[in-house]
């Protein structure tokens, strides 16, 4: 007995102090990262502590895949519960009979550690059966585990199951040593103590006791010494690190990280880059390029991160066979900052083995679908912008085709370089005029909306046939409008999101004094756009450089004039019956509006409106955003993927409320030699109405 | 009538530089031997040239087109304080020359203000046409001028330092037609993607000439000796098809001139589009093979 | 070592141009650096970064230049001069070779001058051998590619009937094609360090150049008329998918006597 109280203290020395020497290098690691903005991440205290209670509690982002959640609901509350048991099992190895003092006798408590445990063990028992049938070899990429350390995983759910099998058949054995008048708080286990023979001498049984409580001790404080030599084994430190990083989330109210990117930092502060005075030695340290500029937050995001491959799984990069996986990125960048080879070398790119790859880091559309599905509160989309923003501004490393977009932004204030003076192209072959701001209409006190064109709906064949429909809607609707005509340039959006933040901030100053002068702001004319880019881009990125705008989605104000009577929907469009719609993401995911498109196309006669199995804030992407749009896509394409995905539904038509999504899954219908229309919600409501008097 | 000095550094054009000439005063044929070393070193050639226009008080030099010619030209002119205008398509009896500028959206017509006019000439200018009369024409021109050799001279200053260390010569394409001589070319561009099969099959089956947009000359699928446009070739076939070029401003300069243009791109935005008298949005992958099938057929 | 890259400030040719009635082109609508001279900034760029060379960019040209210059130094130029001065307007190609000359010695010379293949408005590509001729220098033109080693700059020169291997001691000049790499784009750090690296001004007077030597009243060519060529009209565009493409170009084919 002797020995093993000896092994039993020693194992408890050596895992409390593996397990506390990583506590403290990890607070040192995270310690030593760079500082997010001053009063970020901080703020609004008690909403973050009901956040992440709120998180734990509920498990609602778990609950996207309901069994796994009521399982993994059970298995953490185990964790937590059985803690308990440790200090049982401690006081065993001296004497069997031990019990934790005061609640040890208690029933109630008796009970709950024992449900619990059954909770446990049938928890973890249906982590591991999902987790081996996800991780069939034949499931290859599709499984979301593929590339996860699988045995770590592995080792983590044996070690609890080990734990709850010990904590139930210890408590079988104290029942059994209990005596009959003290049994009632071995509800669920007596039967356990009662396989064991009635004779059993006290020394014997107790000797069984001693050795299983070793056993489950062993069992425990190996788990902490293998966890505090592996930092970067999340699918165990997340019981610690998900709750810090669910608290310092981007969001208070922890909503998912998207919508408005976060600005440039350098050294906890906001860098101005069309300031000329601008200090320049941040040039050398723009977006995240090595270890050192990962913020504290960005550690122990990586460090929070338990591969549970759901980011992978809704990645249309990856479902495409690219070499991007959101939780291959993370791991990487985890490997790189503090693995076993960590390195001070480039993130990206270079020599190591754990840098990203700079196709996995080019091949991200910024959709968003993966922070919406982390369930850790990991923001992959502001990483990946960071990494990006030190390729392009420091680095100079990136692909060919976005030096191209870039110049073209640079010279002709849109991506596809052409000439301001045709900006006004869409509007030839409408039948009235539209009024162009500053010719025709002075000021935005004139009109009820400023109607924000956007690139594409100036230049792109399939935009320009948006801006026409929405245009004709808002002339019909006896609306009094204008646009801003050549005086308007791309919101930046696509240099922002490939990393170019020099020149989104160019290109935003640049539409913010054309807006102010124009009297746009608070309390002034609406915006209403027909891109979702856009709409991103004016309505949440714009307040740095002094723009605060209401802005609003063509669909929404469709949907408000069909509800005020103003537009009358009347025939059915085109002749087309079943119809489904593409969300766009940065509609959708980034911006929460998913319900104004579908209003707008129920109301239309004679359509049937079919979602595909991904939609609304799940949707897929369009394989356009991220300045996608301006690259080479290689292998498998995106926008492919997503025209079967809608032809999977039965429709005869796609309806959407993007440019880009009209543009890519138009050239996907083309690509596979179908003749599905893919069309505007504007130019679905123009078709349904009567033919003008 | 006074003499008109043409330099001769390309046997197969010595007809038709010295009936140019012809056109203007007395051809006089100035042969330059030395191959391609002697473009190492244009002040050479530009002061036996200087030399010879002196001795015969010749009224105008005519130079081929290109670096080397523009190269000779800029010395000579700096050599006799005369003026050169290059790239020259038109050369009018008066001496007055015209020029596409602004990468050939607009024409000048400029001359030469005093001493001795000199000029880079395309290969395809002048006022011949293509008849059998005129052909006969350029032939006794050209038999009848006189041709000398040029004068041996020192190089200038600093150009004497220039070492030719290696020199490669070009094996001619094969089959197909020279790019200034094809009636019809098909023109490859970075939408080929590298794969010119069907660029190449279209050319056979038409019996035309392949060229390539700088892009694929770039990436290396295509010799730079066959790249149209602002820093390659200028051509002006009765046909150009233009498979997967999107046509910027610097490739419409080397093929504006096209009396037909057909365009082949997956892009319908591309600005090939608006110059094309055809233009097909599509596969070149697919549409290519299936025209050079429509037009085997019909042969 | 020390390398000047002369630069030319261009119309934007696509955003429309005018010409006075001088036949001289109005300076004063949208310009950029000419593209073609990208490639030797991005040559000098790299050379500076192998050996540390400073790079001057030197333009001859109106005000506005200035905006050439400026994208040069966001491609790597250490620092840009201007010469600028009313008299040089309607300068030919030999008075603009002789500004840069007398610009160069002002400096006090350069171990390697790198230009374009040729400016993009017109294309004359007179100024490069001139130039050098004016400077008594070794002049390697067209070069596809470019090295500089133990003070020999070597380059390759394509043309149709062959390729030429050439090499000269510095200093020298050497005009680069636009095989010669692509340039890179210019990082923000760049774009922002270049706004505060200096352009220096210069005159005529700086120079000791006679004005009489220059401008229109000195060139040697005349331009008696100048018109646009008219715009191409496009004509039909089908789509593949739906069109019976091959029959159209066909028919092209067909009623052109094509075949």
């Amino acid at each position: 007995m002797v020995g093993f109280a000896i092994a039993g203290l020693a194992a408890t020395v050596i895992g409390w102090t593996a397990l506390g020497w990583r506590v403290v290098a990890f607070a040192r690691l995270f310690a030593a990262g760079a500082p997010e903005v001053a009063g970020s991440r901080r703020d609004q205290p008690w909403r973050r502590t009901a956040t992440m209670a709120r998180e734990f509690l509920l498990h609602r982002k778990l609950a996207r895949k309901p069994l796994v959640a009521v399982a993994h609901w059970a298995t953490m509350f185990s964790f937590l519960v059985l803690v308990t048991t440790l200090a049982q099992a401690t006081g065993q190895l001296f004497d069997p009979h031990f019990d934790l003092p005061v609640i040890g006798r208690w029933a109630p408590w008796g009970w709950l550690t024992e449900f619990f445990a059954w909770a446990g063990l049938v928890g973890i028992g249906v982590l591991i059966a999902i987790r081996l049938r996800a991780s069939r070899r034949s499931e290859g990429r599709r499984s979301r585990f593929f590339g996860s350390h699988q045995w770590r995983a592995r080792y983590v759910e044996a070690t609890i199951l080990a734990v709850v099998v010990l904590v139930l058949w210890l408590r079988g054995l104290e029942s059994a040593a209990a005596g009959d008048g003290d049994r009632a708080r071995f509800g669920s286990t007596a039967w356990i103590g009662r396989l064991y023979p009635q004779d059993l001498p006290d020394a014997v049984l107790g000797l069984w006791i001693s050795t299983l409580a070793l056993a489950k001790i062993l069992v425990s404080y190996a788990w902490m010494v293998v966890v505090g030599l592996t930092p970067t084994m999340g699918v165990a430190w997340h019981r610690f690190l998900a709750f810090p990083n669910l608290w310092t989330g981007r969001q208070a109210d922890g909503s998912p990280a998207l919508g408005a990117l976060p600005g440039l930092v350098v050294d906890g502060r906001a860098v101005d880059l069309t300031d000329p005075e601008v200090d320049e030695s941040v040039f050398e340290r723009l977006g995240a390029g090595r270890v050192a500029d990962l913020t504290w937050r960005d550690r122990l995001a990586l460090a929070t991160c338990t591969e549970c491959g759901r980011c992978q799984e809704v990645c249309p990069a990856w479902a495409t066979g690219k070499a991007l996986s959101p939780k291959l990125l993370v791991g990487a960048l985890r490997d790189h900052a503090f693995g076993a080879e960590a390195t001070p070398g480039p993130l990206v790119g270079g020599e190591s083995a754990w840098a990203v790859a700079p196709e996995a880091l080019w091949a991200c559309t910024t959709c968003g679908a993966c922070v919406e599905a982390c369930p850790v509160g990991v923001e992959h989309v502001d990483q990946v912008v960071e990494l990006r923003r030190h390729q392009v501004m420091v680095a100079g490393e990136f692909p060919a085709e976005l030096a191209g977009a870039f110049r073209n932004l640079e010279r002709r204030r849109n991506p596809w370089g052409v000439l301001a003076k045709k900006r006004l192209d869409w509007t030839k072959g409408l039948d009235f005029d539209v009024p162009v701001l500053g010719q025709d209409v002075e000021s935005l006190t004139e009109v009820d909306y400023l109607y924000w064109v956007g690139c594409a709906g100036a230049f792109d064949e399939r935009g320009q046939a948006t801006a026409r429909a929405f245009a004709s809607l808002l002339h019909r609707a006896g609306t009094r409008f204008a646009v801003l005509g050549s005086a308007e340039c791309c919101t930046g959006d696509p240099a922002r999101r490939a990393g170019n933040e020099a020149l989104f901030a160019t290109l935003a100053s640049a539409n913010v004094e054309a807006l102010n002068a124009a009297g746009a702001g608070a309390g002034a004319a609406k915006i209403v756009v027909t891109c979702a880019h856009c709409l991103n881009s004016l309505a949440n990125e714009y307040g740095p450089f002094g723009g605060r705008y209401q802005v609003i989605h063509h669909t929404e104000l469709l949907a408000e004039l069909i509800d005020q009577g103003k537009l009358r929907p009347q025939n059915q469009p085109d002749g087309i019956g079943g119809l489904t719609y593409q969300d766009p993401c940065y509609l959708a995911r980034h911006n929460g509006q998913v319900s104004a498109p579908r209003r707008v196309l129920e109301s239309l006669p004679g359509l049937e409106l079919a979602d595909m199995s991904a939609c609304g804030r799940r949707g897929n992407c369009c394989g356009a955003g991220g300045g996608q749009m301006w690259m080479e896509e290689s292998g498998e394409r995106v926008n492919a993927r997503r025209f079967a995905e809608a032809r999977a539904t039965g429709a005869d038509a796609i309806a959407t409320a993007c440019p880009f999504c009209n543009v890519m899954l138009s050239d996907a219908a083309g690509s596979a030699g179908a003749d599905t229309p893919v069309r505007d919600v504007a130019e679905l409501v123009l078709a349904a109405l009567p033919t003008a008097p | 009538m006074s003499d008109i000095l043409t330099l001769l550094d390309d046997p197969s054009a010595e007809a038709e530089r010295l009936a140019a000439a012809g056109r203007l005063g007395t051809p006089v044929g100035v042969r330059l031997n030395g191959g391609l070393e002697a473009h190492a070193q244009p002040g050479r050639v530009a002061e036996g040239l200087a030399a010879l226009a002196e001795a015969r008080a010749a009224a105008a030099v005519l130079l081929p087109a290109g670096l080397f010619g523009a190269e000779v030209g800029s010395l000579l002119a700096w050599r006799l304080d005369s003026g050169v205008i290059t790239d020259v398509i038109q050369l009018d009896p008066d001496l007055t020359a015209t020029k596409p500028v602004m990468a050939g959206t607009s024409l000048t017509r400029a001359r030469v203000a005093g001493g001795v006019a000199i000029f880079t000439v395309r290969a395809t200018a002048g006022g011949a046409g293509d008849g059998d009369a005129d052909a006969a024409a350029t032939a006794a021109t050209a038999a009848a001028a006189e041709v000398v050799e040029l004068p041996a001279a020192a190089p200038r200053p600093g150009e004497d330092r220039i070492q030719v260390t290696s020199v490669t010569g070009r094996t001619a394409s094969g089959a197909r037609p020279d790019l200034a001589d094809a009636n019809i070319i098909v023109s490859a561009g970075r939408g080929t993607g590298g794969d010119l099969t069907a660029v190449e099959e279209l050319a056979d089956a038409l019996g035309a000439a392949v060229a390539a947009s700088r892009a694929a000359v770039d990436a290396g699928w295509v010799d730079s000796s066959l790249q149209v446009g602002q820093t390659g070739k200028t051509v002006s076939p009765r046909l150009y098809v233009a498979a997967g070029i999107s046509g910027a401003i610097q490739h419409q300069a080397g093929m504006r001139g096209a009396e037909l243009i057909v365009a082949v791109n997956e892009d319908p935005d591309a600005p090939i589009f608006e110059i094309a008298d055809l233009g097909i949005v599509g596969d070149l992958g697919e549409v290519l093979p299936a025209a050079a099938a429509a037009v085997r057929s019909r042969a | 070592m020390r390398i000047i890259v002369p630069v030319k400030y261009v119309p934007d040719i696509e955003a429309g141009y005018e010409f006075d009635q001088a036949g001289r082109l109005d300076r004063g609508g949208d310009g950029l650096l000419s593209q073609l001279d990208e490639y030797p900034l991005e040559q000098a760029r790299r050379l500076a970064e192998q050996t540390g060379a400073e790079v001057v960019a030197l333009t001859v040209g109106p005000d506005e230049a200035d905006e050439a210059v400026r994208r040069a130094l966001q491609m790597g130029a250490d620092r840009g001069v201007h010469v600028s001065d009313e008299a040089i307007a309607g300068s030919d190609a030999s008075a603009t070779a002789l500004v840069l000359a007398a610009a160069i010695s002002h400096l006090g010379g350069a171990d390697l001058i790198l230009c374009g293949a040729g400016s993009a408005d017109a294309t004359t590509s007179l100024i490069p051998v001139q130039l050098a001729a004016r400077l008594q220098i070794p002049a390697l033109t067209g070069a596809a590619s470019l090295t500089v080693q133990d003070g020999v700059v070597s380059v390759r020169r394509d043309e149709d009937a062959g390729s030429l291997t050439l090499a000269a001691a510095l200093p020298a000049l050497v005009s680069v094609d636009d095989k010669a790499g692509e340039p890179a784009y210019p990082s923000a750090k760049a774009v922002m360090l270049a706004r505060k690296k200096p352009i220096d001004l210069l005159e005529l007077a700086d120079l000791g150049v006679d004005a009489a030597a220059v401008g229109a009243a000195a060139a040697k060519v005349t331009v008696v008329g100048i018109e646009p060529v008219p715009p191409r009209a496009g004509g039909q565009v089908l789509d593949a998918e739906s069109d019976d493409v091959v029959a159209a170009f066909v028919e092209l084919l067909q009623a052109n006597a094509l075949i």
